[in-house]
């Protein structure tokens, strides 16, 4: 099964090598190449973007497919690859303004060496984007997001009476400021704040006796992660093929894409976000 | 329906007792003889031991060696799925037994103070007969309960609506009954005027019964067919 799915990774990676052979180069921040994000922007048509986070193809204008990088290499780490997807919608797309939504999924697995139990999870995003043009180096982008997040362990019998699920949900809001410096460099300001997120509800089922069951239903307040925030200075860099993301912010550890969040004291409150990538 | 165990607002006359001492009997011999109300103690007993065995010295529900961690005065819910213990000599786990299904709500470590759930034609012996019930059921104990305390010595309020059977004879249930720490059984009886009377009976010797109304507590005798009150005996 793991094979199945460092192939199919090797075919998505090869595919996209190919793509970008047959398309023409292109970079540089211009009024058709715009940053992709925490927008509301699509790749174009037949345009590819490979990176170290992320790997997107323009199917048409309004609609680019992407798949995470980080899951499946830390799916590999961990002898469990986690297949991914994310379909992005720029269904509106004139004049100043353009607006975008986006749904993906990530499903994977991962062994407890402790407990001996295999914890099945399931998340799937939900996004809301706008893009406003202010003028040619201004723009400003704000959007929401949904996380689901579904742990589902499931024990040996053997071993134990129990089967449990974990379920979190988040809601994120961001707004970032895009300032464009040059064709190279821009400045970017982005801000993260998640107005609710549900205590995470831990679900199992245990045997109490050969006659009785029961499903045990949890309430754990873990961690408070309502109004989690962060503030990002960064930059993008752009250059004829190769791009590059980088900001050091205070608050939460935003995992973008996923809209996952870190407690603040996890990385002392320092607020990362790195990308490379190429775009053809 | 608590408010009318802790202040019944009837008062009771001959003419009251002549209408309902019949349902008073009825309902308290199936009450009795059916012991459903055991049935489903027993459940929650033995959830609660379950519990009980899961909580560590520190009041923690320990999970951790299922693979979901330990949880620090837990709050939430248990749906309990009983599978009932049939008409058979041995107990079985056979879905043809019925089942008892139960909702407890779980705070700070402790059960919550009601559960309620329904029966689904639950068949189970009581001193050799075929017993069965079929119906709802609530059960208040008046506080949170935490793992570690006996149910059974708990004063504990049951409402049941269905149908109780008891050696082949079936009939109807739609009653509310008290059963205090002391053992003793009050039963709500509710009168047409909708106010309301408790007749109990107690434990250790049941023809020693009396009736709480709003004018107080006062001994009664069904057999006998008379009360007796600081103002007089009347008989029905």
């Amino acid at each position: 099964m793991r094979q199945v799915h460092w192939h199919i990774f090797l075919v998505a990676v090869l595919c996209a090598a190919t793509w970008a052979r047959s398309s023409s180069a292109r970079a540089y921040h211009t009024d058709k190449i715009r940053l992709l994000d925490s927008t509301a922007y699509s790749l174009p048509r037949r345009d590819v973007r490979v990176g170290l986070m992320k790997i997107s193809y323009g199917i048409i204008d309004q609609l680019q497919i992407s798949t995470y990088t980080m899951p499946w290499l830390l799916g590999l780490i961990l002898e469990e690859v986690a297949p991914n997807l994310e379909l992005k919608s720029t269904f509106y797309d004139r004049r100043r303004l353009a607006l975008s939504a986006s749904f993906g999924f990530v499903e994977g697995a991962y062994q407890d060496a402790l407990t001996k139990t295999e914890v099945r999870y399931l998340l799937f995003i939900a996004k809301l984007a706008s893009s406003v043009r202010l003028n040619s180096r201004l723009r400003v982008h704000i959007g929401g997001q949904y996380t689901g997040t579904d742990f589902v362990g499931d024990s040996e019998p053997a071993d134990t009476d129990l089967r449990g699920a974990a379920v979190v949900y988040l809601l994120q809001l961001w707004g970032m400021f895009e300032w464009r410096l040059s064709r190279v460099v821009a400045l970017t300001l982005t801000l993260r704040w998640v107005p609710w997120a549900s205590d995470v509800l831990v679900r199992g089922e245990v045997a109490i006796d050969p006659n009785t069951g029961a499903t045990v239903g949890i309430n754990v307040e873990f961690v408070d992660l309502t109004n989690a925030y962060a503030i990002i200075p960064g930059f993008v860099f752009s250059w004829k093929r190769a791009n590059i993301r980088v900001g050091v912010g205070y608050g939460n550890f935003f995992i973008e894409g996923f809209g996952l969040v870190a407690p603040a004291s996890a990385l002392h409150n320092i607020s990362p976000e790195f990308d490379v990538f190429v775009r053809f | 329906m608590l408010e009318d165990f802790d202040n019944p607002d009837g008062t009771v006359t001959a003419m009251i007792m002549a209408e309902v001492a019949s349902q008073i009997e009825e309902a308290f011999e199936d009450s009795q003889s059916s012991d459903f109300y055991n049935e489903i103690l027993d459940v929650i007993e033995a959830t609660i031991v379950w519990l009980d065995q899961e909580t560590d010295e520190d009041g923690n529900l320990d999970l951790a060696e299922e693979g979901l961690g330990t949880f620090r005065a837990p709050s939430g819910a248990l749906a309990v799925d009983h599978t009932c213990t049939g008409w058979g000599d041995t107990e079985t786990n056979d879905p043809e037994n019925g089942t008892l299904t139960l909702a407890l709500t779980l705070g700070g470590g402790n059960i919550g103070a009601l559960v309620w759930g329904f029966a689904d034609d639950c068949k189970y012996l009581v001193r050799g007969l075929r017993a069965s019930y079929d119906g709802d059921i609530a059960v208040y104990f008046g506080r949170p309960v935490a793992p570690s305390e006996p149910i059974a010595e708990l004063e504990s309020v049951f409402a049941a609506a269905g149908t109780i059977g008891f050696g082949g004879v079936t009939a109807s249930l739609n009653e509310a009954f008290r059963i205090t720490e002391s053992g003793r059984f009050d039963l709500l009886i509710r009168l047409r005027d909708r106010t309301s009377f408790i007749y109990f009976f107690e434990s250790n010797n049941p023809s020693v019964q009396g009736i709480i109304d709003v004018t107080g507590t006062f001994a009664c005798n069904l057999e006998r067919r008379e009360c007796v009150k600081s103002t007089g005996t009347f008989s029905w």
